[in-house]
C-alpha cells in the first residue's frame, strides 16, 4: 500500500488533500521493474500514468527493439517523479520509452480509466491534477525539443 | 469572424459551453497587426493565450545582430489557432517570436489570469483547458519526433580544406572554431564538409563558403579568429569578408 505521507510529496498530487489522496491511493498498484526492461514502449496505448518509487527511470526516444540505449535517454527520473503523462492525454500514445536504469526498480501504476473516473467526480480534483500534468507534458516537451538540437549539433561534428 | 464564433472552433476550448466561452470572451482584448509587426519576442515572460481571429502569424527564431527572416519561420498559425501554451509551463518564457505574417492580422489576447480565475470558479472547465493543452503539448511531440527524424536540408556549405598542407598550418583549429559556433547559433541548415587541398598551399588554411546554392566564396590564411568574424558576417550577415579571400 502506498502511504498518503509519499502522495503527497509527489508534485503532482501536492496541491490535493487527504480525502482526494486516499481516493487516489485506491487506484495504486506497485510494480518492479529490473535494470535496463522496459516499463512501456513509445507508441503503446498506455494504460497508466506513473510515478517512481525506488530506483531510477530512463525516458527515452529509442528504436522500436526495445533496447535502451544510453545515446537516445532524454532524461532519468528518480524518486516520486511521475512519468506517463499521456496517458492521460489524447491521442493515448506514449510519446517516449520508458526503462529501468538501476539495479532494480520500483513503481507506482495508477490505472488512467480510474484517475479519469475521479476526475469526472471530482472536478477540483481534476483541474488541480490536470494543471500539474500540462507542465510535465511541457517540460518533456522542452526535454526532447533540446534532446533534437543537440542531436543536430552532433550531426554537423560527426560528418567531418 | 467575431471572437465567440471562433472560440467555439478552438482546439483548446474544446468542449466548452456557451457560459464557459462567453466567461472566456470577457477577459480577452482585440487588437489588429500589420505586416511585419512583433507580437512577442522569444525570452519575453508569456502571461497570455493569443487567438489569431484573422491573418497569419509565424513563429520565428531571430537570430542576435540580424533583421527577422521568413527563413527563419519554424511555424504558421491561422485563423482559430492559438499560441502561447508556454504561458503554463515552466519557466513561462516564449520559446520564439511572433510576426504578422499577412497585411493585417487580427488577435485575441486572453490573460492568464483570467483564464485561472475562471478555472477557480468553475473547475470542470479547468480541467477540459488543462487537458486540451497538454493535447496540444502532445501534438507538438509527434510533430518535432517526425521532424527529427528526417535530417534538415542544408542551405550553407562550409568547405575547410583540410588537405596536409592545411592541417599542418591550423585548419583542425579553425574547424573547431567553426563547429563552436555552429553549435552556439542552433542554425541547422549548415552543413560542414572537410576537403583536399585547393592547390594554395602558402595561403592555408582555407575555407570555401557556398550559401543557398550562390558563388562559392573562398577564404585564405584562416585563423579561429577569423573564422568566428567570417560565420557571424557572412554566413550569418549575409556580408562578404572581402579582407580574407582568396588571392588567386
Amino acid at each position: 500500500m502506498i502511504s498518503l505521507d509519499f502522495l503527497e510529496k509527489v508534485d503532482t498530487f501536492s496541491d490535493l488533500d487527504d480525502d482526494q489522496l486516499t481516493a487516489v491511493q485506491g487506484c495504486c498498484e506497485v510494480a518492479e521493474f529490473k535494470r535496463v526492461e522496459q516499463i512501456f514502449a513509445i507508441g503503446e496505448t498506455p494504460e497508466y500514468f506513473w510515478i517512481v518509487r525506488e530506483g531510477q527511470v530512463n525516458l527515452s526516444w529509442d528504436l522500436p527493439d526495445g533496447l535502451a540505449l544510453p545515446d537516445n535517454t532524454i532524461t532519468t527520473l528518480s524518486e516520486g517523479m511521475p512519468f506517463g503523462w499521456s496517458s492521460l492525454v489524447p491521442p493515448y500514445k506514449y510519446r517516449l520509452s520508458a526503462h529501468c536504469a538501476s539495479r532494480s526498480c520500483k513503481v507506482i501504476m495508477i490505472k488512467n480509466g480510474c484517475l479519469t473516473q475521479l476526475f469526472k467526480d471530482d472536478a477540483e480534483m481534476g483541474y488541480k491534477v490536470m494543471s500539474k500534468i500540462m507542465i510535465v507534458a511541457g517540460q518533456r516537451f522542452h526535454q526532447f525539443q533540446d534532446e533534437v538540437a543537440r542531436r543536430r549539433g552532433h550531426d554537423i561534428i560527426n560528418r567531418w | 469572424m467575431s471572437g465567440l464564433d471562433v472560440l467555439e472552433k478552438v482546439e483548446i476550448f474544446k468542449g466548452l459551453n456557451h457560459d464557459q466561452l462567453n466567461a472566456v470572451k470577457k477577459g480577452g482584448r482585440e487588437k489588429e497587426y500589420l505586416l511585419g509587426d512583433r507580437l512577442f519576442a522569444e525570452g519575453e515572460d508569456a502571461d497570455r493565450i493569443w487567438l489569431v481571429l484573422e491573418g497569419q502569424v509565424d513563429l520565428r527564431f531571430d537570430l542576435p545582430g540580424r533583421p527577422t527572416s521568413e527563413e527563419n519561420t519554424i511555424f504558421s498559425i491561422t485563423a482559430a489557432q492559438t499560441l502561447g501554451w508556454s504561458t503554463f509551463v515552466p519557466p513561462f518564457k516564449y520559446a520564439l517570436s511572433a510576426y504578422s505574417a499577412t497585411k493585417s492580422c487580427k488577435i485575441l489576447q486572453i490573460n492568464k489570469d483570467h483564464l485561472l480565475e475562471c478555472f477557480e470558479k468553475d473547475p470542470r472547465m479547468g480541467l477540459m483547458f488543462m487537458t486540451n493543452v497538454a493535447g496540444i503539448a502532445s501534438m507538438h511531440f509527434d510533430q518535432l519526433q517526425e521532424s527529427a527524424a528526417v535530417r534538415p536540408v542544408a542551405k550553407v556549405k562550409i568547405s575547410v580544406h583540410m588537405g596536409t598542407c592545411g592541417i599542418a598550418a591550423g585548419a583542425r583549429q579553425v574547424m573547431s572554431a567553426l563547429v563552436e559556433e555552429i553549435s552556439r547559433s542552433d542554425r541547422q541548415d549548415i552543413e560542414v564538409v572537410s576537403s583536399g587541398c585547393i592547390g594554395h598551399c602558402k595561403n592555408e588554411p582555407n575555407i570555401t563558403v557556398e550559401i543557398s546554392g550562390g558563388e562559392p566564396v573562398t577564404y585564405q590564411k584562416m585563423n579561429p579568429d577569423k573564422m568566428r568574424q567570417i560565420f557571424k558576417k557572412h554566413i550569418l550577415g549575409a556580408e562578404v569578408q572581402k579582407d580574407y579571400i582568396l588571392n588567386d
